[in-house]
C-alpha cells in the first residue's frame, strides 16, 4: 500500500491531465512526461487510481446494463412510422391499391359506373347525332362502353348500369355475358382491362342531341 | 410538418418471382457496403433501408441506451433517429461514413431528449430510475447481484451528468470511438472533445466517490 504523500507544487496542471492519462487520450510525449510525474509521486499515484477505479465502474456499468438486455429490433417500428408518415405503402393494404379502394363503396361504385355510362353513350351520340332528324334512326347500333372495375368481390354495380341504360332507351344486349362489369384480378391493373362494346341500343336513339344526352342526369 | 420525399418511393415485392432479399439477408452481407445501401434505398428500394436499420440497430441502440436511463425511451429515440435518417437520405454526403452520421442524429437527439426533461430532484424519482429487477426475492449469484448494483449506481452517477458530457463519455468509454471520431459525431473540434472528455471523466469521479462513500456508510451502519 502507498503512503500518502505531499501534493507536489505543480500538482495542479498534472491534475488537468489526469483524467485524459488513465484513458490514454493524450499524445505520446504529455502521456510520457505524466507517467514520470506518477511513478514519482504517491500523492499523484493515488489521484490516478482513483479516477482508473472510477472509470472501470463506469466502463462496466454501462456494459453490464447494456449487454444484459437484448437489443430491440428497431426496423419493424420504423417502417410503421414511415408507413403513417405516407412515405411507405401499408403492405397489407398495397395489391390492391388506393385507386380500387375508390370502388369499396357501393353506392360510389353504382355513381361511377352510371356516369361512365352516360359520358359514353354521350360521345357515341356526338358521333350518330349527325344523322339528319329527317333520316330514320338505325334499329340497332353497337357501342363502346368501358369496363367497369369494382375491387369488393360484394359489390353489384349492374342495377346501377341497367338503370342508367333504362333512361336513356338501351337494354343490355342478352348475348354478352357480363354487362361491361369485370372484377379486378390480384395483380391485375385496371388499365389493362380490355374496352369491349356490350351496349346495343334497340328502337333507335332518342331524338335529343348528343350534348343533351351527356348531361343526362343519372337518378 | 413531414419534410418532403425527394428521393423515389419505396417499394417492395415479397412475392413476386423478382423477389428481393429480405432486409436480414442484406444486412449480413459483408460484400454490399453501407453506401451500397445508401444508394439502393435512394433510388427506391425499401429492402436496402431496411438492411442498413438492422445493420446498425444495435450501435444506434447502444449509444441511445448509454445516455438514457429507460430502456423504451432509448428505444424510441434510436427508432426516431432511423426515421430521421430516411427522411434526410437524399442529402447523405459519401464523403462521410454511414456510422458518423448515424452516432451524430442519435447522439443529438439523445441530448435534445435529455434536455427537455424535467431534472430528477433528490430521492423524487428514485424508483423510476431504478432498473426493473425480475424477482427481488428470488435468489441470484452474489456476483451477479453486484454487477446489477453497481450498472445502477452507475447510471445515477452518468444521470448527474450534463448531456454533452454524457455524451461523450458513451461514445469514448462504451463504443470505444477516438476523439477524432467523436469530434466528427459531435461536430466539435478534437480540443473541445478532449475538454469534455476530461471534465466528464472528474465529475463522474467525484460523483462516483460519494456514491462509494454513502454505500460504505450504509453498509457499516446496517
Amino acid at each position: 500500500m502507498k503512503h500518502e504523500a505531499e501534493r507536489p507544487e505543480n500538482a495542479d496542471e498534472w491534475l488537468e491531465l489526469l483524467p485524459l492519462w488513465i484513458g490514454g487520450d493524450l499524445e505520446q510525449a504529455e502521456a510520457d512526461r505524466i507517467a514520470k510525474a506518477v511513478a514519482d509521486s504517491d500523492w499523484l499515484a493515488d489521484r490516478a487510481a482513483e479516477l482508473a477505479s472510477a472509470r472501470a465502474a463506469l466502463i462496466d456499468g454501462l456494459a453490464t446494463a447494456i449487454e444484459s438486455e437484448p437489443v430491440p429490433d428497431l426496423w419493424p417500428g420504423v417502417r410503421s412510422g414511415l408507413v403513417a408518415e405516407g412515405i411507405l405503402v401499408d403492405r397489407s393494404a398495397a395489391p390492391r391499391g388506393r385507386v380500387l379502394s375508390f370502388f369499396r363503396e357501393k353506392r360510389v361504385a353504382s355513381v361511377a359506373a352510371a356516369a361512365a355510362l352516360v359520358a359514353c353513350v354521350g360521345l357515341a351520340m356526338s358521333t350518330f347525332g349527325t344523322n339528319s332528324p329527317s333520316e330514320p334512326a338505325p334499329s340497332t347500333n353497337t357501342m363502346t362502353l368501358p369496363v367497369v372495375a369494382v375491387e369488393e368481390p360484394g359489390v353489384n354495380v349492374e342495377p346501377a348500369l341497367a338503370d342508367a341504360a333504362s333512361g336513356l332507351g338501351l337494354t343490355v344486349d342478352p348475348a354478352v355475358e357480363d354487362a361491361g362489369i369485370r372484377r379486378v384480378a390480384p395483380g391485375e391493373s385496371i388499365r389493362d382491362l380490355p374496352v369491349r362494346p356490350v351496349w346495343t341500343i334497340h328502337g333507335g336513339l332518342p331524338a335529343e342531341s348528343g350534348a343533351d344526352l351527356a348531361s343526362h342526369k343519372v337518378r | 410538418m413531414p419534410e418532403p420525399l425527394t428521393h423515389a418511393p419505396l417499394t417492395t415485392d415479397e412475392t413476386g418471382p423478382d423477389a428481393q432479399p429480405s432486409p436480414a439477408g442484406l444486412a449480413g452481407e459483408s460484400t454490399v457496403t453501407d453506401h451500397d445501401l445508401i444508394r439502393l434505398a435512394q433510388s427506391g428500394d425499401e429492402t436496402a433501408f431496411g438492411a442498413l436499420v438492422q445493420r446498425h440497430q444495435e450501435r444506434a441502440w447502444r449509444i441511445a441506451r448509454g445516455m438514457i436511463g429507460d430502456r423504451e425511451e432509448a428505444s424510441d429515440l434510436a427508432q426516431e433517429a432511423f426515421l430521421r435518417v430516411f427522411k434526410a437520405l437524399d442529402r447523405f454526403d459519401f464523403q462521410h461514413e454511414f456510422t458518423t452520421w448515424l452516432s451524430r442524429i442519435v447522439s443529438n437527439l439523445a441530448i435534445d431528449h435529455l434536455r427537455r426533461r424535467r431534472p430528477i430532484t433528490t430521492g423524487e424519482d428514485d424508483d423510476e430510475t431504478r432498473p426493473e429487477r425480475e424477482d427481488e426475492s428470488a435468489p441470484r449469484p452474489a456476483d451477479r447481484i453486484e454487477r446489477e448494483e453497481t450498472a445502477r449506481l452507475v447510471r445515477e452517477c452518468i444521470d448527474r451528468l450534463a448531456p454533452h458530457f454524457r455524451n461523450v463519455m458513451v461514445l469514448r468509454e462504451l463504443e470505444g470511438l477516438s476523439c477524432k471520431e467523436i469530434a466528427e459525431i459531435v461536430g466539435a473540434t478534437q480540443v473541445t472533445v478532449r475538454w469534455r472528455l476530461h471534465r466528464g471523466r472528474k465529475l463522474f469521479q467525484e460523483e462516483w466517490s460519494r456514491v462509494e462513500a454513502a454505500r460504505l456508510d450504509g453498509g457499516a451502519s446496517s
